[in-house]
């Protein structure tokens, strides 16, 4: 009690100072409508950059969680995505040669030719000639070879191996990568590849000099081999060096997706692949 | 005896003059006002208890915003604040030949120093607080009503010094 009182004696009048410019502080912002605005306008900031420290806080130990989330809501986008273009093909060139112009039942509609299974990728290499990746998910997941790998970017690569548990595919950053790919817009068709000599850019080639195709053209699958659905980005048209001598453009293109920082990552299954792969042997056989 | 009824007599003109004069027909109060109740504070004995001077000051502020509301939160803490570096500049000098053992303030020294090494700063610097505070802005229109309020006021206290406190 006695030390209170010491303490009291020794401090007291700065903290009654204190206090009184408390109150004084506040009676002046209750009185005075200009402190008032001001004082609200500066506890918003404040309030608002606290609460940003804190959800970027509080988000960073929730991420993983809400990526996997988004990860899920992004495949079955994806596949909604297959089926409206199905449906709005079919409208548009179907339905004018039905007699009567009645439109098809649901049931002559095609189904949804696409599959995507959600996976991350936990090996990637990019330094090399022929990248690869290493996929979380293998045979039991229903992973096959020949199945497309695709980023939230765009085209990222194609499995070539799988385990039980695991898969490898050569991404974009491969020699051995090919794509049927198309300049969007134009309607020209060339063969997609990488030449390894920088890790951003691959090339488009056979296309005939005649197409003018200009920096800034968007680069997509074209949907002819069942790698990848139809309008998958490749990335932009970058730099176009005409070659005389070959009749052909060399086009360069910036690709959509960054190989330094794949994680979550898509299979594409196409379900009718089996289909059209014993049409092409057939045909090749007849040949 | 006399001093007193000069003061008596002084009082009320003063009034007149700020009042009739320099606020109705000239309107002088945007670039300056005597807020004499600044006398009061400065010439509190420099003995007594730091809160008590704190509690007269909000007794004071209290009173003065029945009249003018708006204006309490600035005075409140613009006279505690005087009364703490007043507090503060009278350890900062003492001892010293101008004051008495007992701490009261002895009047003997010369009106012209003790006004600019005493009243006059503390004056300043409360305006600079007060007006500061009040405008939220310590730009040139608030910096004239600064150097006229403190001037005006400085005149005042000066004078009341003069008549009250000098000792002959």
């Amino acid at each position: 009690m006695q030390r209170l009182l010491d303490l009291l004696s020794r401090y007291g009048s700065v903290v009654y100072f204190l206090v009184l410019q408390f109150v004084g502080l506040r009676l002046l912002v209750d009185r005075s409508p200009l402190h008032g605005e001001l004082y609200g306008q500066s506890a918003l900031g404040l309030a608002g950059r606290l609460e940003a420290v804190e959800q970027g806080l509080s988000s960073h130990f929730t991420r993983s969680e809400q990526n996997r989330q988004l990860q899920l809501e992004n495949q079955a986008l994806h596949t909604q995505l297959e089926a409206l273009k199905q449906r709005l093909a079919t409208y548009q060139y179907q339905v004018p040669y039905l007699p009567g112009k009645s439109p098809l039942p649901d049931s002559l509609l095609p189904a949804v030719d696409y599959r995507f299974i959600p996976c991350r990728a936990v090996g990637n290499s990019v330094q090399g000639n022929y990248n690869y990746l290493i996929l979380n998910i293998g045979r039991k997941h229903g992973v096959k070879p020949e199945m497309g790998v695709i980023s939230a970017s765009g085209v990222a690569g194609m499995v070539v191996d799988c385990t039980e548990d695991f898969s490898r595919a050569i991404s974009v950053l491969n020699k051995d990568f090919r794509l049927s790919g198309r300049v969007r817009h134009r309607g020209v068709y060339g063969s997609f590849g990488w030449d390894g000599r920088s890790a951003g850019r691959g090339q488009l080639e056979h296309i005939p000099l005649h197409f003018q195709i200009l920096p800034g053209d968007t680069v997509e699958a074209s949907g002819y081999s069942t790698l990848f659905p139809e309008g998958t980005l490749v990335g932009t048209v970058v730099r176009v060096v005409p070659d005389e001598v070959s009749g052909f453009q060399d086009i360069e293109v910036a690709l959509s997706t960054d190989f330094n920082k794949l994680d979550y990552l898509y299979l594409v299954e196409a379900l009718h692949k089996p289909q059209l792969d014993s049409l092409s042997l057939r045909a090749r056989e007849g040949s | 005896m006399r001093r007193g009824l000069i003061a008596l007599v002084l009082l009320p003109v003063y009034w007149g003059l700020q009042v009739v004069l320099f606020d109705d027909t000239f309107a002088l109060s945007s670039y300056f006002q005597a807020h004499l109740y600044l006398a009061f504070f400065l010439f509190l004995p420099l003995g007594l208890p730091l809160w008590l001077q704190y509690t007269l000051a909000l007794g004071w502020s209290m009173l003065y915003g029945l009249h003018y509301p708006v204006a309490l939160g600035a005075l409140l803490i613009g006279t505690t604040t005087l009364l703490a570096l007043r507090s503060l500049w009278v350890r900062l000098v003492t001892p010293s030949t101008d004051f008495a053992d007992d701490g009261h303030m002895a009047f003997g020294t010369k009106p012209l120093s003790w006004c600019a090494a005493y009243s006059l700063p503390l004056i300043a610097t409360y305006e600079i607080l007060f007006q500061g505070l009040s405008n939220l802005s310590l730009g040139w229109p608030v910096w004239q009503r600064v150097l006229g309020t403190s001037a005006y006021t400085s005149l005042w206290v000066f004078a009341v010094f003069i008549l009250f406190y000098r000792k002959r």
